[in-house]
């Protein structure tokens, strides 16, 4: 209802993703070339069985889940982390168009309900992003996309389960190494009866390294937690 | 047929297309032009058939612009066509907006809540200054009365002005009258109130009178007490919107919440409410004029795409702005304030940045000429036709004067914020202050530039329709990638069409023909004469000891024909209702030769007009009976009155200059104010021959009144300029004693400006109100 009434009020006059003018809406905020594009990238490679990572080289395992499985059991992308998937979170997060996680929110629970290994899902659990990108942009991305998932899918969604209780610096200039140390134990679960014995959909934005969606899996998992299923936006390429 | 049409309209800024589309329709429904209103709406099914992208939300426009149409169309009453004169009526209401009060009195607009549409608004003039607040509901008695339409052509059209806001009645009170007041304001327009009093006085006792009458006026939109020279020279210099405070007094409203906001590390949606309150509270403190609704509403819808994430198309939210207020307010497209504050936005929005595509550079520099020139662009024809001005200088003194107004208007602020600790204002102030006084000699200085200003005629409506449509073929081609050099080159033909109109030299208009124009300026006498080689002769300029007559009548009429230059004007007597108008057009025109009765040059009276040719090349002539100027081949002007030698009366109505033009058949006869014992004398010493148009002495007074004259000279048409007065002028003897000779007789109170045209022989009469 709101998405209607903001699309009458603030028409989006150009593709989200590459500027192209046209008439665009929150079912269709970016042009079809875009749309073609990233349908293309989708099965453009092969992906890693686990956690979903786009292998350069071929095979069924990137090199990292062949030396350790991963506390999540499954992991899932849209798209590779490249141009229009990139782009598309960008606008999400950084210009805070909010309206993009309706689209995005679908194809992401169109992943979920095509792959049957991720299924049954008792909650949706979303990353949470830290105090101060909350305050700086007005929401949490992961939530936005997270309740369109649950809309989409018919299940329930809780973004207070997980909390973060460490202020990270951001993660984007990191090395693997420094990510891991600054996430260990940022995560907290804050009501452990909600989560105990359920199967759980972990959704975040970008999955490049991993290390979000691994610390917070396995904080879902100490919590009780039966097993925890990933799904992200965008994923990045491996070996 | 789709690739034409997406070429010419990308489907964007549909708020602002609908926008455009509803005021056309207003504007067809209020002038009853339904062929138009059937072509727009062909046009607009047409486009749904064939535009597949419009398809769907063209649909909900359409049906939204029709509604609107019917809205409009029902909102609108027609204008009471009876509006009798009634005394000692007593009204009761609200007083709305800010009451106006000066040394001459108090003005107010009254709400009142009866049902008769004539009175529901009331303008209520008031010779006392009250002391009456926004809000207070008043019991009020006065004499109700329709404002008197205008007498001349490009006159200030005040019924009009009054019936857009949907008021056909003025309420005049007496002297000393006090109205009762029944209820006070509540409460929320006590503390406005209380807080705008508050800033007046802190500012009035800090600046200097004239540095706090602009600061005040660029802070408040306030400007009654700016004086009328400075705010006529601020319009010369084309910088008269920083009075109408809007974008950018909001947009820095705007910052200065976000940035206090960030400071205190405020979450997204407090930024978003603080925002929004600190526009309401700034509006309700001026009232709302449209130029600060228009921009409040632009950035409130700009502070909710923030909030939600949407994109901010700001052409569109210009339309949503527009639509909302003709939603309010369906009259105030038809205001000037309305028209100006949309087209400088509409042409810094999105004029600027198509103009910027037709340089091959682009640099911060050239970008700061550039913006006042869209800006320019937009509103010239704008100006031209509602003021008469074409300022040039506006281009640069725009770029200059903003950034000192930005620094008064922050400072202003700053001071508006802290107006209960006079001592931290006092600190804001006086910079500010002293931006206002550099703003002011900057002003100065500009004014005088050779070629700052000119002032031109009024163009026909048409011509400024044909100059947008000149203007929107230019941007159609100049954002096409191949653009046809021969439809630019037409387009900006059509568009300086304007130019040519509006600088048609005023002595070029009925090359060939005499034209004698009365023109109507309330109790007082003045007459145009244009030769047939257009030289223009001014007899006598109306005026009044109370007020500024000329200003609003004479001066006006001159500036609509595109008059800058009067070879002579000529004034029969020094009366104040004959002497006025001469000495604001010696100040304001051009003028070459002055000529008074030789008898009374030495009248103090003519002390203001002596000062005033002091520095200007201007011939004096000193008029005597029996003298004769030869203005032209064929056009005399010959002065019957008064010899010099026989002075014995030293009532200066006698003594006025009677002047007669002669020009082939036809001939005209101005006495001035002459009297009985006058015209006796007149008929005694001359011989009069019959004369074609007549001049009634004096207003048409029953002491003028010497039947053998009129016998005498017979004239064929006679005109009595004449006003509202309290002598009994014009007399009905006179126009009996007229009317039984067969003189046709027009009056200048009922017919406004009486225009003969003459080629010699034929003679065209024309009358401005019929």
């Amino acid at each position: 209802m709101q998405n209607f009434f903001m699309d009458i009020l603030f028409p989006q006059n150009e593709c989200c993703v590459c500027r192209e003018a046209g008439r665009y809406n929150t079912r269709h905020p970016w042009c079809n070339q875009c749309q073609e594009k990233m349908d293309n990238l989708r099965t453009a490679m092969p992906t890693c069985d686990y956690c979903g990572k786009y292998l350069l080289n071929g095979g069924s395992r990137c090199e990292e889940c062949q030396a350790e499985k991963p506390p999540f059991y499954i992991a899932r992308a849209v798209g590779p982390y490249e141009e229009p998937y990139r782009i598309a979170i960008k606008v999400l997060k950084f210009l805070g168009r909010r309206q993009l996680g309706y689209c995005m929110g679908i194809m992401m629970a169109e992943v979920v309900r095509e792959e049957p290994l991720f299924w049954p899902i008792n909650l949706i659990v979303p990353v949470p992003s830290s105090k101060a990108s909350m305050k700086q942009r007005g929401f949490n991305q992961t939530e936005v996309l997270g309740q369109q998932i649950g809309k989409c899918l018919k299940l329930p969604i809780n973004a207070e389960a997980l909390r973060r209780i460490k202020e990270t610096p951001s993660q984007r200039e990191c090395t693997r190494e420094e990510r891991e140390r600054n996430l260990w134990r940022a995560f907290e679960v804050k009501d452990k009866s909600k989560i105990r014995g359920k199967s759980i959909l972990l959704v975040d934005d970008v999955y490049t390294t991993g290390s979000t969606s691994r610390e917070c899996s396995r904080t879902l998992l100490d919590a009780g937690a039966e097993r925890v299923g990933v799904i992200v936006w965008a994923i990045g390429t491996g070996y | 047929m789709e690739r034409i049409l997406r070429k010419i309209w990308p489907p964007t800024s549909i708020w602002f297309a609908a926008f455009v589309l509803m005021s056309i329709i207003c504007v067809l429904v209020y002038y009853h032009i339904w062929p138009g209103l059937f072509v727009i709406l062909a046009l607009l099914f047409w486009l749904l058939f064939f535009y597949s992208e419009l398809r769907k939300p063209a649909a909900g426009i359409i049906i939204f612009t029709i509604v609107i149409a019917m809205y409009f169309q029902f909102s609108l009453q027609p204008i009471p066509a009876e509006l009798p004169e009634k005394t000692n009526v007593i009204l009761e209401g609200r007083v709305a907006g800010q009451p106006l009060v000066n040394e001459r009195g108090t003005r107010f607009v009254l709400h009142t809540n009866y049902n008769d549409i004539r009175l529901k608004q009331i303008q209520v003039i008031s010779p006392t200054e009250l002391d009456i607040q926004t809000g207070d509901r008043l019991r009020i008695k006065g004499k109700l009365k329709a404002p008197s339409p205008p007498g001349n052509p490009g006159a200030f059209d005040y019924p009009r002005y009054l019936s857009y806001q949907e008021i056909y009645y003025l309420l005049t009170t007496k002297e000393g009258d006090i109205p009762e007041i029944i209820a006070t304001s509540g409460f929320y327009q006590q503390v406005v109130n209380g807080v705008k009093y508050r800033v007046e006085s802190v500012v009035k006792s800090v600046l200097t009178k004239q540095q706090a009458a602009i600061m005040l006026g660029m802070l408040l939109g306030s400007i009654e007490s700016i004086d009328a020279e400075q705010y006529e020279d601020f319009q010369k210099v084309g910088i008269v919107h920083v009075f109408s405070v809007s974008g950018l007094h909001v947009g820095f409203l705007i910052l200065l919440s976000g940035w206090v906001c960030s400071l205190l590390g405020a979450s997204k949606r407090i930024k978003l409410l603080s925002g929004l309150i600190l526009l309401f509270l700034y509006g309700s403190l001026i009232y709302w004029p449209v130029a600060v609704t228009r921009a409040s509403i632009m950035a409130a819808l700009g502070l909710v795409a923030y909030y939600y994430g949407r994109p901010n198309d700001i052409l569109n939210s210009l339309g949503l702005a527009g639509i909302i207020i003709l939603f309010i307010d369906p009259y105030a497209l038809f205001q000037i304030s309305f028209q100006l504050s949309f087209m400088a936005t509409w042409g810094l929005i999105y004029l600027f940045p198509i103009i910027r595509l037709v340089f091959p550079w682009q640099n911060r520099w050239l970008d700061l000429a550039l913006l006042p020139l869209a800006a320019e662009l937009a509103v010239i024809p704008l100006v031209i036709y509602h003021f008469n001005l074409l300022s040039v200088i506006s281009l640069l003194s725009n770029i200059i004067i903003t950034w000192l107004v930005g620094g008064a208007v922050i400072l202003g602020f700053l001071a508006l914020l802290t107006c209960f600790l006079p001592l931290i204002a006092t600190l804001f102030l006086y910079p500010a202050g002293l931006l206002a006084t550099i703003i002011i000699k900057l002003v100065a200085f500009m004014v005088a530039l050779p070629g700052a200003y000119f002032w031109v005629a009024t163009p026909p409506v048409y011509i400024v329709v044909l100059y947008y449509a000149g203007l929107c073929i230019l941007i159609w081609q100049i954002r096409l990638a191949n653009s046809n050099k021969i439809v630019m080159l037409s387009a900006a033909a059509i568009m300086s069409v304007m130019l040519v109109v509006v600088f048609w030299p005023a002595s070029w208009q009925n090359w060939g023909r005499l034209e004698v124009v009365f023109i109507d300026v309330g109790q007082g006498d003045s007459a145009l004469i244009k030769t047939p080689r257009g030289k223009f002769i001014l007899l006598d300029g109306g005026g009044s000891d109370f007020s500024e007559i000329p200003d609003r009548t004479l001066i006006p009429y001159l500036r609509h024909r595109g008059i800058r230059h009067v070879d002579m004007v000529i004034n029969s007597h020094p009366d104040t209702d004959h002497l006025q108008g001469i000495e604001r057009v010696v100040e304001k025109f051009s003028v070459d030769y002055v000529a008074v009765p030789k008898l009374l040059k030495d009248s103090e009276r003519y002390n203001t007009l002596y000062q005033l040719t002091q520095n200007k090349r201007i011939q004096w002539l000193f008029l005597q009976g029996g003298q004769q100027i030869n203005i032209e081949p064929g056009v005399k002007i010959k002065v019957l009155y008064p010899a010099i030698e026989k002075q014995t009366d030293d009532n200066v109505n006698n003594l006025s200059a009677v002047i007669k033009v002669d020009y082939k058949q036809f001939s005209l006869l101005m006495p001035g104010d002459i009297e009985q014992d006058g015209i006796k004398r007149l008929i005694a010493d001359k011989d009069m021959a019959t004369i074609v148009i007549f001049k009634v002495p004096h207003h048409g007074s029953r002491y003028s009144l010497v039947p053998e004259f009129y016998q005498l000279i017979k004239p064929r048409f006679a005109v009595i300029s004449v006003g509202n007065n309290n002598f009994g002028h014009p007399s009905s003897d006179v126009i009996t004693v007229l009317k039984d000779q067969g003189t046709i007789v027009y009056r200048t109170d009922l017919d406004g400006a009486v225009t003969f045209i003459s080629d010699g022989y034929k003679l065209q009469v024309k009358n401005y109100k019929i």
